[in-house]
C-alpha cells in the first residue's frame, strides 16, 4: 500500500466517521423567567359588614333612596307600588319626597364631601329596615 | 431566579390572598406566560406589559427622594391606595424610563385630586386625561418631543408616560371597560404633550403653568379630561384678528353651554350651580403664537379676545341649554339667573339677540403652545363637564436629580 492509497483510506475512513457524527440541534434559545410584583393599588378601607337581609318585608320599613338621575324616582315609584301591592303592612318612606336635598349625586358642585356625609344618617333617622337605593343614569 | 423546574404558576392570585406586601412575588413565569397572567388578572391593557420585577421597581425609587410607602392618594371606585413603590411599578409596566419617576409621581397626585373626579373616568362620554407637562430643563432632560407630531405615539417619553396614566387608572381606580368603565365609545390613551417652552420665552407667554399659578421654568404637569376635540384649524393671515376670529368662529360652534352651566334635569334639586372650573384648552403652534404676539398679543389678551369674540346670541344659549335640560319645562339662561345656578349678568335683559358667552370666563381657556413650528394650526380640546377639571401639580425632583441625570442622553 503505497503513500497514495494511504491517504485515500484516511480520507474515506474520515467521511464515513462524519456519517455518525449525530447532526446538533440549534441552540435552544433559554427562556427567561420572572419574578413579579403586583401592580394594583392596596385595600385601605374596611368592608362595610352589612346587616343580615330580612326572611320577609311584612310589617317592615323600607327607605326608597334616588341619586337624582333621570328616571330613577319613576323607576321607585313603582318599587314602592309593587311592594305595597304584594307585601302585607310594609311601611315605605320615600326619602326623595321627604328629603330632596339629598337627590343629589356625591360631588362638588353638586354637594360638598360634609353635606353628603350627612346623607347617610339622614336615611337612617327614618329608621327604616332596608333601604332601596336608584342609581339611575 | 429560580429555576424552570419550580412551580410556574402565580402563588395565588391576588384576590385569595387580599393584602400581597409591596415586595411579595405575585408570579413566576415567561414572558408570554406573565403577559397572559397580567392580562387575566385586569392589570395590562391588552398591549405587553414590561415586566415589573423588585430589580426594576428599585430602579425608579432612585429616582426620588420620598420613601416607597408614601402614600400618593386613593382612587375610586377601586378605593385603593397608591404608593410610590406602586407608581413605579406601573411606570416599569407602561415602559418607561426609571427617570420618568418624578413626572409619574406627580401624575399620580394630580389624578388623586378631589377636583379631577377620576371616579368618573368611567362615565358615559368616555374621556380621556390629555397631560401637559411644563419645565423647559427638564422637558430636555427627559428626551420629549414637542414638536412635529407632538401627541403621536413614537417618542418614548411623551407615549410611555400617556400610556401609565392609563395603567394606573386600570389599576388604582380599577376603571374597567364593562365592569366600572361605562364609556360609550371611550378613548385611547394619549400622549403626553410638552410644551415649547422656547417659543413661549420668545414671546413672552406665560406657559401653561405659569397660567395655573406656578413660577415660570418650575416642572409642573397638568391634567384635564377631553370630552371632544375640534380639528386641527388652519388660520392665516398678518393680523392678530384674522386668527381670532377664525377660532372664535370655532370655538362659539363647538361648545355645549349644558357642559358647564348646570345640568338641571339631572340634578332635580335646585344646589347645582355652574361650573366656575369648566376648561378649554388650545394648542397653538408656534407659528400662530408668534403672529399674536407680534401684534402685541399676551396670553391674557388672547384669552379675553377669543372670550368676546365667541359670545353667541341668548337665542342660540338658551337652544343649546335646552339639549341638556331634561326636565319638561327647558331652562333658559334667565330661568337660571333665577335659580342662582347662573351670575346675574347672564340675565341682563329678556333680549334674544343679546351676547352670552359659551365659557363662564376668559381665564377658562388654557393656551399651549406647541406642534410643529412651520405649521400654522391651533386644535381646541373641551372639558367634560365636571369630571377631570384642570389640576397641576409641581413635579419634585431628588436633591441629587441632575447628578443623577448625568450622560444619561
Amino acid at each position: 500500500m503505497g503513500l497514495r492509497n494511504g491517504l485515500l483510506f484516511i480520507f474515506l475512513l474520515t467521511m464515513v466517521a462524519y456519517l455518525f457524527i449525530p447532526i446538533s440541534a440549534p441552540a435552544k434559545e433559554a427562556i427567561q423567567e420572572w419574578e413579579l410584583v403586583n401592580p394594583e393599588g392596596t385595600v385601605v378601607v374596611k368592608p362595610i359588614k352589612m346587616n343580615p337581609h330580612p326572611k320577609s318585608l311584612e310589617g317592615k320599613t323600607v327607605a326608597l333612596r334616588w341619586n337624582g338621575k333621570q328616571n330613577g324616582n319613576h323607576f321607585l315609584d313603582k318599587v314602592a307600588e309593587l311592594l305595597k301591592e304584594k307585601v302585607k303592612n310594609i311601611k315605605i318612606v320615600k326619602i326623595y319626597e321627604l328629603e330632596p336635598w339629598t337627590n343629589i349625586t356625591a360631588g362638588p358642585p353638586y354637594m360638598t364631601p360634609e353635606e353628603g356625609r350627612k346623607v347617610a344618617p339622614k336615611i337612617a333617622g327614618y329608621k327604616p329596615d332596608i333601604v332601596l337605593a336608584a342609581q339611575a343614569d | 431566579m429560580e429555576s424552570t423546574t419550580e412551580k410556574k404558576q402565580s402563588p395565588g392570585p391576588a384576590a385569595k390572598k387580599l393584602e400581597p406586601g409591596p415586595k411579595d412575588i405575585v408570579f413566576r413565569g415567561s414572558f408570554e406566560e406573565v403577559n397572559q397572567f397580567f392580562y387575566e388578572n385586569l392589570w395590562s391593557d391588552g398591549l405587553p406589559i414590561v415586566p415589573p420585577t423588585i430589580k426594576k421597581v428599585e430602579e425608579f425609587l432612585k429616582y426620588t427622594d420620598r420613601f416607597p410607602e408614601d402614600g400618593v392618594g386613593i382612587y375610586m371606585p377601586g378605593n385603593l391606595e397608591g404608593t410610590i413603590w406602586k407608581v413605579a411599578v406601573i411606570g416599569v409596566m407602561a415602559g418607561c424610563r426609571p427617570e420618568y419617576m418624578p413626572v409619574l409621581i406627580a401624575i399620580a397626585e394630580a389624578m388623586a385630586d378631589p377636583k379631577y373626579r377620576i371616579q368618573d373616568g368611567g362615565s358615559t362620554p368616555g374621556w380621556e386625561a390629555t397631560i401637559v407637562l411644563n419645565g423647559k430643563k427638564l422637558i430636555e432632560q427627559l428626551g420629549f418631543n414637542f414638536r412635529e407630531a407632538v401627541r403621536r405615539p413614537g417618542n418614548q417619553a411623551n407615549t410611555s408616560i400617556g400610556r401609565f396614566y392609563r395603567l394606573f387608572s386600570r389599576n388604582m381606580a380599577r376603571l374597567l371597560p364593562g365592569i366600572t368603565d361605562k364609556a360609550t365609545f371611550g378613548q385611547m390613551f394619549r400622549a403626553v404633550i410638552p410644551e415649547d417652552e422656547e417659543t413661549a420665552a420668545k414671546l413672552k407667554w406665560d406657559t401653561l403653568s405659569v397660567q395655573r399659578g406656578f413660577k415660570t421654568g418650575d416642572p409642573a404637569v397638568t391634567l384635564m379630561s377631553i370630552r371632544y376635540e375640534g380639528a386641527p384649524l388652519t388660520t392665516t393671515g398678518a393680523t392678530a384678528a384674522e386668527h381670532l376670529d377664525r377660532m372664535a368662529f370655532w370655538i362659539k360652534n363647538i361648545i355645549d353651554v349644558g357642559l358647564w352651566a348646570g345640568v338641571p334635569g339631572v340634578t332635580g334639586g335646585s344646589r347645582s350651580e355652574f361650573y366656575k372650573e369648566f376648561a378649554v384648552m388650545i394648542l397653538m403652534s408656534p407659528t400662530i403664537s408668534s403672529v399674536l404676539a407680534k401684534n402685541g398679543y399676551s396670553i391674557d389678551d388672547v384669552r379675553k379676545a377669543l372670550w368676546e369674540k365667541s359670545k353667541i346670541p341668548a337665542r342660540e344659549w338658551d337652544a343649546r341649554m335646552a339639549s341638556y335640560d331634561a326636565s319638561p319645562k327647558k331652562k333658559t339662561a334667565c330661568d337660571l339667573v333665577k335659580l342662582k345656578r347662573l351670575p346675574p349678568e347672564f340675565c341682563q335683559s329678556q333680549d334674544p339677540d343679546r351676547l352670552l358667552p359659551v365659557y363662564y370666563s376668559p381665564e377658562q381657556l388654557m393656551v399651549v403652545v406647541t406642534g410643529d413650528p412651520a405649521r400654522n394650526r391651533s386644535l381646541f380640546m373641551v372639558n367634560n363637564q365636571e369630571q377631570g377639571f384642570p389640576v397641576t401639580r409641581k413635579i419634585h425632583l431628588p436633591a441629587n436629580w441632575d447628578r443623577l441625570m448625568e450622560g444619561k442622553r
